[in-house]
């Protein structure tokens, strides 16, 4: 049995027709990781959030979402809070804002901790230093003191994987965890999640729009587009023998490499237009 | 150094205000028509009598003449003597100081607990029928009187129940009990009035919360919707309640002006009415000058509170 099984799942947001999600079916295995690929607007984020259960209560939602054998679309609020941060976490795209900014970030890690494990003060901070090293913070100690306006974004969002990780979870969501850092430090951020993925030996769903940083990271990829996934496969099929139009576009961008020096860059528009191929 | 330098701008404002104020209530006082040695002498009085009286007083001298020895005295900490009663002002001040200091001090507190949970209620159903039903609770409650809200008390809880003294105080010293017993109503009454204002801004505050990564982010880790703004969102929101809580300070005492006389106890704000009533002027400016300072007080601490509160304004400041 898969560790998440999302069969014909479909949200609309309060009176609107057009669903946010419309049929959506994908599963994950347990230890694998699924990127999600799509333009903003394509449903990703909405599909990470119904996999936590945390979309608005104004959502009207339909269909599966089975997570280690528990019905997320059946759970009560407290029964969601439990798998929350424990067998489920996510990783957000705003390193900047998606701390608490008036508590220092050691705690918010250790709470973490404290609120599922019931670990004790004092053997919870051992463990948070600990696990903020992991996820490659130098000087620990003195980041877990920090306030997050302390720190630059790179290191808030590697707090965030720390808090995201620090439970030992089932199942790691990243939505765009490298799209708000500068390239550079996107990179380091990227080896650092593909390592502590690998020891953890956790599931993960990878949400971008950038088809290059999933597949440095995802095995499995699932293209998005206006709240359907329109196709799926592995990373290596998928830029061999893009099927879906929109995604020979996707392919052709991630692929800058392949251009004639001298010739116009390729856009996703050259590949699909909206609203022509469907 | 730098907070040094910040002290001293803060103590500069606070001079400028004070003196700013006593500009204000003297020309307020004197602008009122009637006068105390009318007052004393009653309504027989010759036009002579008065006037010499008013020279005794030195009610004749010029406003600014008049200004000046006032200030400067109130400056040593002299507020002068009541024309009336001929005790010292200061005297008169002091014992009442107490009573209006519970009163105050008890009603914010009682305000911030019924306003913050039902804040918190509100902005977290707003979508629901509970959250409507507690922001049209408030929106009632801010059309309501003070002073028909405390009659309305009296009626129901002394006179009907029987329950609590009508009015009157006792001095904490005399007897707790008794003490306590007088104040419930007076505190009650000005604690639900604050709190409907209070909890429009509480819900706002909370709302901007629930908007906020960070409450997202608490929710993702597992908590549930109200221990994550417990937990995450108090302290957020209270910066900028804090703020609305200093400029609440000054509503909360016109509050209490009015509750005292509806309880008829003996604080500040009766103290007040009772000598703008006799055109004891002294009293009035003592009293006014009092009321200002405990506000530019309060603000301070709330302007230095935020540095408890926000780290980011510590850095800031630190930084600067």
């Amino acid at each position: 049995m898969s560790l998440l099984d999302v069969c014909d799942l479909s949200v609309t947001f309060g009176r609107r027709h057009r669903p946010a999600l419309d049929g959506v079916c994908f599963s994950l295995d347990a230890g694998c990781r699924l990127g999600v690929i799509g333009e903003s607007g394509s449903g990703k984020t909405v599909t990470a959030l119904a996999v936590m259960g945390l979309l608005p209560e104004y959502a009207r939602v339909s269909g599966k979402v089975e997570l280690a054998g528990h019905q997320i679309t059946h759970l009560s609020e407290a029964g969601l809070a439990r798998l929350r941060g424990d067998v489920v976490t996510m990783v957000f795209q705003e390193p900047m804002t998606a701390l608490d900014p008036t508590m220092r970030v050691g705690r918010q890690v250790a709470e973490v901790l404290r609120l599922h494990a019931g670990t004790e003060s004092g053997p919870a901070r051992a463990a948070v230093i600990n696990m903020l090293g992991e996820v490659g913070l130098e000087d620990p100690e003195r980041v877990a003191d920090a306030y997050p306006h302390q720190l630059s974004g790179g290191q808030r969002q590697r707090v965030s994987l720390a808090m995201a990780l620090i439970n030992a979870p089932d199942l790691v969501i990243c939505d765009e965890p490298t799209t708000a850092l500068d390239v550079t430090v996107q990179a380091t951020v990227l080896a650092k999640l593909n390592d502590v993925l690998d020891a953890s030996g956790a599931a993960c769903l990878f949400i971008s729009h950038d088809l290059a940083v999933v597949s440095q990271v995802c095995d499995q990829v699932a293209v998005m587009l206006d709240g359907r996934i329109v196709e799926t496969g592995s990373v290596a099929e998928l830029f061999a023998r893009p099927q879906h139009p929109y995604t020979q576009g996707l392919v052709a961008t991630a692929r800058l490499d392949q251009t004639i020096p001298g010739q116009r860059l390729p856009v996703v528009e050259d590949f699909y237009r909206p609203g022509v191929s469907r | 150094m730098q907070l040094a330098g910040r002290i001293l701008t803060r103590l500069g404002v606070f001079a400028i205000s004070l003196v700013g104020a006593s500009v204000l209530i003297f020309v307020i006082t004197h602008a009122l028509p009637g006068d105390v040695a009318q007052t004393l002498l009653g309504d027989q009085a010759t036009p002579e009598a008065v006037a010499q009286l008013r020279a005794e007083l030195g009610l004749d001298r010029p406003l600014v003449v008049q200004y000046l020895d006032w200030f400067g005295h109130v400056l040593t900490g002299d507020f002068g003597v009541s024309h009336l009663s001929g005790d010292a002002v200061v005297s008169l001040l002091l014992p009442r100081l107490a009573v209006t200091m519970w009163l105050v001090g008890f009603s914010m507190i009682g305000s911030l607990l019924l306003a913050i949970p039902a804040g918190m209620l509100a902005a977290l159903k707003r979508r629901s029928w509970q959250g409507i039903v507690v922001s049209a609770t408030a929106q009632l409650g801010m059309a309501i009187p003070v002073f028909w809200g405390g009659i309305l008390a009296v009626m129901v809880f002394a006179v009907w129940l029987r329950w609590l003294p009508a009015n009157g105080y006792v001095p904490l010293t005399q007897n707790p009990g008794s003490w306590a017993a007088h104040l419930v109503m007076p505190v009650v009454t000005l604690s639900v009035v604050q709190a409907a204002v209070l909890i429009r801004y509480v819900r706002a505050a909370f709302v901007e919360v629930l908007n906020e990564d960070y409450y997202r982010t608490a929710r993702s880790v597992g908590w549930t919707p109200m221990r994550a703004l417990l937990r995450h969102g108090l302290r957020n929101a209270s910066i900028s309640l804090v703020t609305v809580l200093g400029l609440q300070v000054s509503s909360v005492l016109v509050g209490a002006i009015v509750v005292e006389s509806v309880f008829n106890l003996p604080g500040l704000g009766s103290l007040l009415l009772t000598a703008v009533s006799q055109r004891d002027l002294l009293v009035v400016q003592g009293t006014v000058m009092f009321l200002v300072l405990a506000v530019l007080v309060i603000s301070a601490v709330v302007d230095f509170s935020y540095l408890l509160i926000d780290p980011r304004q510590r850095a800031a400041r630190e930084a600067r």
